[in-house]
């Protein structure tokens, strides 16, 4: 059991027999004395958003999830094929699910899942993903300026803004949850 | 850290909220004096508030140095004009305005709130809630022909038509219609009050709303949770809505009246309007018995000295005394500026300037 004065973004909870997680959380007042939680989740059988409101103080049943390393297959229309690496055991995941980030994901490479009742319900994704360039407009030699960009498109289809000096075949870093480029990756 | 000068040279979005900000205020002030209202200015600095435990205030020092040697003094940066347009009001002057900055601590962390905010405050003598609706609605009439002469404006996802009358909705039959509780049914008529243990019931039947109530649960968090739950969310997005009568429980301050069902202090004549999610305004026929408001007066003191995380000071009972003196039957509305000018630019962020 979890407080919900604890209740934050990206936490998974049961509510009404149903797991959901937090897409948003934010303290209010409404100016007579108390206080309270207003979310945003996600209900993970449904996919739908609905907002509710938490006392504050008011305990919710935090689901027991667990984080598990998988290898990202491939994605088709609907969801994303993952393997355990140990048993070779393979799961999906509904792209609605992974979001923002499936356009960042490489097949191969290695992800965190988050697995409750034995299935996967969500991924952690990493802060910042090293991807390489692989379109994008020749080179400004020279100009580190940032604040002049230009297009450029990732090795997993993925688009961001870069700066002039980005060739391609670069490898550079971004922030796969704002879409921004964070600098070239240094090997 | 000071940033108003750097946004205002180098931001131009910044720049056009607060011009939007100094062009409604000029609107707004205009609208009050062609209604021949009385402009007046409440001091910012108090030696005494009256007490509100919902809020928590400012405190400073004042310092003054004379022949008599040096005194402090501790002073109060006030959380509304109310107090004061009100003993202007008991003292003949009539029907006033003011707009003030004013001044709130411990307020939440959003987008939606500063400590100091912009704040106009009017009072109609001889008014009743529901002509204080209609002067609301002439007031959004007179910014849209200025900042929305299309009449509409887009908000977020959202376009809104400010077109009046606006829909009005009391808080009870907004709890029938979104969740099918009748807050009638809530009331104890033996004690006069609202009943946690009744509403407890009812909630026992309706395990689908998610409202769990414990022990320490209150008939106001279960009010509010629905509230803010169930109907705010549903409210039409692209109109103003008016929802009135309130718990007095919830507004003491404001002129009580029976239900419909059952009779006491049941609703309060208290209205808020929304508009697309933002709370612009709080209005109340107000409570002109002097034994009523030192009864409120006394319950909030109780509250502030009970609750040990706000700061204590002294309390205005002179406020009381106007009250005896006599205040006239008037209706009150306090109105968020800067909301007022994220609607009309269209701004998810309150300004901070």
């Amino acid at each position: 059991m979890a407080q919900t004065d604890n209740i934050k973004k990206n936490m998974f909870i049961m509510f009404n027999n149903e797991p959901y997680y937090i897409t948003d959380a934010e303290f209010y007042s409404p100016g007579k004395g108390s206080a309270f939680t207003r979310v945003k989740m996600k209900n993970l059988n449904t996919n739908r958003v609905i907002p509710f409101t938490f006392k504050s103080g008011e305990r919710v049943e935090e689901l027991d999830v667990n984080f598990k390393t998988m290898q990202f297959l491939f994605s088709d229309t609907n969801n994303s094929t993952f393997m355990d690496p140990d048993t070779y055991e393979q799961f999906t995941l509904a792209n609605s699910l992974i979001d923002t980030y499936l356009q960042y994901m490489k097949a191969g490479s290695d992800y965190i899942l988050i697995i409750y009742n034995e299935q996967p319900i969500s991924i952690k994704f990493p802060a910042q993903v090293t991807l390489e360039v692989t379109e994008t407009s020749p080179a400004v030699r020279g100009n580190t300026a940032t604040n002049a960009t230009k297009e450029a498109v990732l090795e997993t289809g993925a688009t961001v803004q870069v700066p002039l000096f980005v060739d391609i075949g670069e490898k550079i870093k971004v922030d796969p949850y704002y879409g921004t480029y964070q600098g070239r990756a240094t090997e | 850290m000071q940033t108003f000068f750097s946004s205002i040279i180098n931001s131009p979005e910044f720049k056009a909220q607060y011009l939007l900000k100094l062009n409604i205020i000029s609107v707004i002030r205009r609208f009050f004096a062609e209604k021949g209202l009385l402009e007046v200015e409440p001091p910012i600095l108090n030696n005494a508030l009256i007490p509100e435990s919902y809020l928590d205030i400012f405190e400073t020092t004042e310092k003054r140095i004379g022949l008599e040697g040096k005194i402090e003094q501790k002073k109060y940066l006030m959380t509304s004009p109310e107090a004061f347009q009100k003993k202007l009001l008991a003292a003949g002057f009539g029907s006033n305005f003011a707009i003030t900055r004013s001044f709130r601590n411990g307020e939440p962390l959003s987008g939606k709130h500063l400590s100091e905010f912009s704040m106009l405050e009017w009072y109609e003598q001889g008014s009743n809630y529901e002509n204080v609706m209609q002067t609301t609605e002439e007031l959004f009439t007179a910014l849209a022909a200025e900042f929305a002469p299309k009449g509409t404006i887009p908000f977020g996802e959202h376009t809104v038509t400010l077109s009046t009358p606006w829909l009005r909705l009391s808080i009870n039959e907004a709890f029938k219609q979104f969740t099918s509780i009748d807050l009638e049914q809530t009331w104890d008529e033996s004690t006069g009050a609202f009943s946690v243990k009744q509403f407890g019931e009812i909630l026992a039947n309706r395990p689908e709303l998610g409202i769990t109530v414990t022990a320490n649960t209150t008939w106001e968090e279960l009010f509010n949770q629905i509230l803010l739950t169930y109907i705010e969310p549903e409210l039409d997005p692209t109109k103003p809505v008016i929802l009135y009568d309130y718990p007095h429980e919830l507004s003491p301050l404001a002129k009580p009246k029976n239900g419909e069902k059952v009779k006491g202090n049941v609703w309060a004549e208290r209205f808020e309007v929304m508009i697309a999610g933002l709370e612009i305004c709080d209005t109340y026929t107000e409570n002109t018995d002097p034994n009523l408001q030192k009864a409120a007066f006394e319950r909030e003191i109780a509250k502030i000295e009970e609750a040990k995380n706000k700061t204590n000071y002294p309390y205005d009972w002179e406020f009381v005394d106007a009250l005896k003196h006599g205040l006239p039957a008037c209706s009150g509305n306090a109105l968020g500026i800067d909301r007022v000018v994220m609607l009309f630019g269209n701004y998810s962020q309150i300004l901070e300037a």
